[in-house]
């Protein structure tokens, strides 16, 4: 995530309390990291939005019942998985959804605002984003949410374990193949 | 170890590069380690940086907003959430939408049991059917080693007659106890009609040609008593079996009589009890020998013949339909005898 949001910066506890503002700077500033997420994870850009809104609802709805001893990053990813698996199982009755790697991904393509990083640098970063995201999305299911929560997101192998519902043991192993596969894919990509 | 001879193994390594607080591993690091370690580092670093690439779009962020909060957070909002999520569920699943169906159809039968529950209906009896020859519970045989037929079990008729016994009790209690609210309605006044009986069989009697029978009250009480105990009989089973056969062995003394209504009085009621399975030996002895004697096409055969179970027409027995027509005039023994035959007719249908 682009920022931490444990401790006093908890958006849910304070949406709890009554406060929405943490919340609505938590969903403008995290809502890239969500689509990023998903995106990698698989899916047209319509359907990443609408995995990113109902990730966003269920946090919401989920405020009363949300305890802050859990860490926030950890709550939110585990929120984004379930949402992600109930998505994959609806879209196992219409026909799977096959990750699409040759989206363009123009939908995606950042904002040019005052303070971001020049054009050419965009591109670039975009170019790298691209790479990263078809090469994650040429690994199976199991080892590709791994990779986003263990390496992407930076979470511990015990919170993964906890959201993937393995063994930290086989998390371990997991995010080891996934690295070892993504470098020999990346080298050849040359961004690694 | 690993195969480098290096302590760490890959996975250790991966974790290192990862996350910081597993700093107490790099201590174990040799220097081969350390570089894949240094190599791991920077592919992790891009990995991070190019997934962190973009910027938020402000105005879907604030769609996003708008569409959480305005959720229903409510019950109805919940019930909402739980309906689609049912909905889901069985769309993607065809063994859920069997089960869902399944138990709709249990729930839809619940009513249906209910009424059946309440409104008391006594369950059918159990009948064994068993038509034609029965099944041997065993190979025959072969016919050329006639010194093993003596290994083969016999069925005795005595057993398909008991069968047949307590099936016909079985389906008359059912009967019975089917028209137990019948009871308030009507009244069977048993002892009555058989006095009544008894009275006009007299009459009867005399137009056979047979002299006139005072019937005695002692005798009329014997009769109303054998066939009040037979009725208790039908009607509880074995525990009136005792009762029965005392009652009989009074009717019995009437049986070869100068007073020949009497005697077929006697014999009816002797047969019924047979029928039933209620009849002792002595009493089994007489019937069979006034059957023996009597001639095929007799007039009151029918009275002493056991068919089936109950006598087919006791108690609407040809000596009955005649003490009927005599009763009343516009009506003839034959014109009853036919009503009642279509009735027994039907009945046995």
């Amino acid at each position: 995530m682009k920022k931490s949001w444990d401790g006093e910066q908890d958006p849910l506890a304070a949406l709890a309390a009554g406060d929405p503002e943490l919340f609505e700077a938590f969903v403008r500033t995290e809502m890239v990291t969500l689509l990023g997420f998903f995106r990698r994870l698989g899916g047209s850009q319509d359907e990443i939005e609408d995995l990113v809104q109902d990730t966003i609802v269920k946090l919401f709805r989920s405020a009363n019942m949300y305890s802050s001893s859990d860490r926030f990053e950890a709550y939110v990813f585990r929120a984004a998985r379930n949402v992600w698996i109930d998505s994959r199982r609806r879209a196992g009755v219409r026909g799977a959804v096959a990750p699409k790697a040759d989206d363009d991904g123009a939908d995606f393509m950042p904002n040019v605002e005052g303070g971001e990083p020049e054009p050419f640098e965009q591109i670039e970063a975009m170019e790298r984003s691209e790479i990263l995201m078809r090469a994650v999305q040429r690994l199976d299911d199991a080892h590709r949410i791994v990779f986003e929560l263990g390496v992407i997101q930076g979470l511990s192998y015990s919170e993964v374990s906890d959201i993937a519902g393995v063994p930290v043991g086989t998390i371990k192993s997991r995010v080891h193949n996934a690295v070892r596969k993504l470098r020999d894919m990346l080298d050849l990509e040359g961004l690694s | 170890m690993n195969s480098k001879g290096s302590p760490l193994d890959p996975e250790s390594l991966t974790e290192l590069a990862l996350h910081d607080d597993a700093g107490s591993l790099r201590n174990v690091c040799d220097e081969s380690d350390l570089s894949e370690l240094a190599e791991l580092k920077a592919f992790v670093s891009a990995c991070r940086e190019a997934a962190a690439a973009g910027t938020a779009d402000s105005a879907l962020a604030d769609q996003m907003l708008s569409v959480a909060q305005s959720e229903d957070l409510s019950w109805r909002g919940d019930l909402r959430l739980l309906g689609g999520f049912v909905r889901d569920g069985l769309r993607s699943s065809a063994l859920l939408r069997l089960a869902a169906a399944s138990l709709l159809l249990h729930i839809a039968a619940v009513p249906v049991l209910a009424f059946f529950v309440f409104t008391g209906e006594p369950a059918l009896p159990e009948f064994r059917v068993e038509l034609g020859d029965r099944e041997l519970p065993y190979a025959l045989p072969d016919s050329s080693h006639s010194d093993d037929r003596s290994e083969v079990e016999v069925v005795e008729q005595e057993a398909l007659n008991t069968l047949l016994v307590e099936n016909t009790l079985r389906w008359s209690r059912w009967q019975v106890s089917i028209t137990e609210h019948l009871r308030e309605e009507v009244s069977l006044g048993a002892p009555v009609w058989l006095l009544e009986r008894a009275g006009i069989l007299w009459g009867s009697a005399r137009d056979e040609g047979l002299a006139p029978l005072e019937i005695s009250n002692h005798t009329s009480a014997a009769f109303i008593r054998a066939e009040s105990a037979l009725d208790e009989f039908l009607t509880l089973g074995p525990a009136a079996r005792e009762k029965s056969k005392l009652a009989l062995r009074d009717v019995l003394q009437f049986v070869g009589s100068p007073e020949a209504p009497a005697t077929w009085l006697a014999l009816s009621s002797i047969a019924r009890a047979e029928s039933y399975g209620v009849v002792h030996p002595e009493a089994a002895e007489v019937l069979k020998l006034a059957r023996s004697s009597m001639p095929a096409g007799h007039r009151y055969r029918a009275l002493l013949e056991v068919d089936g179970d109950l006598r087919r027409r006791m108690p609407i027995d040809p000596l009955w339909v005649a003490a009927l027509a005599e009763l009343d005039p516009t009506s003839t023994p034959g014109t009853w005898l036919k009503s009642f035959e279509e009735i027994t007719e039907l009945g046995a249908r």
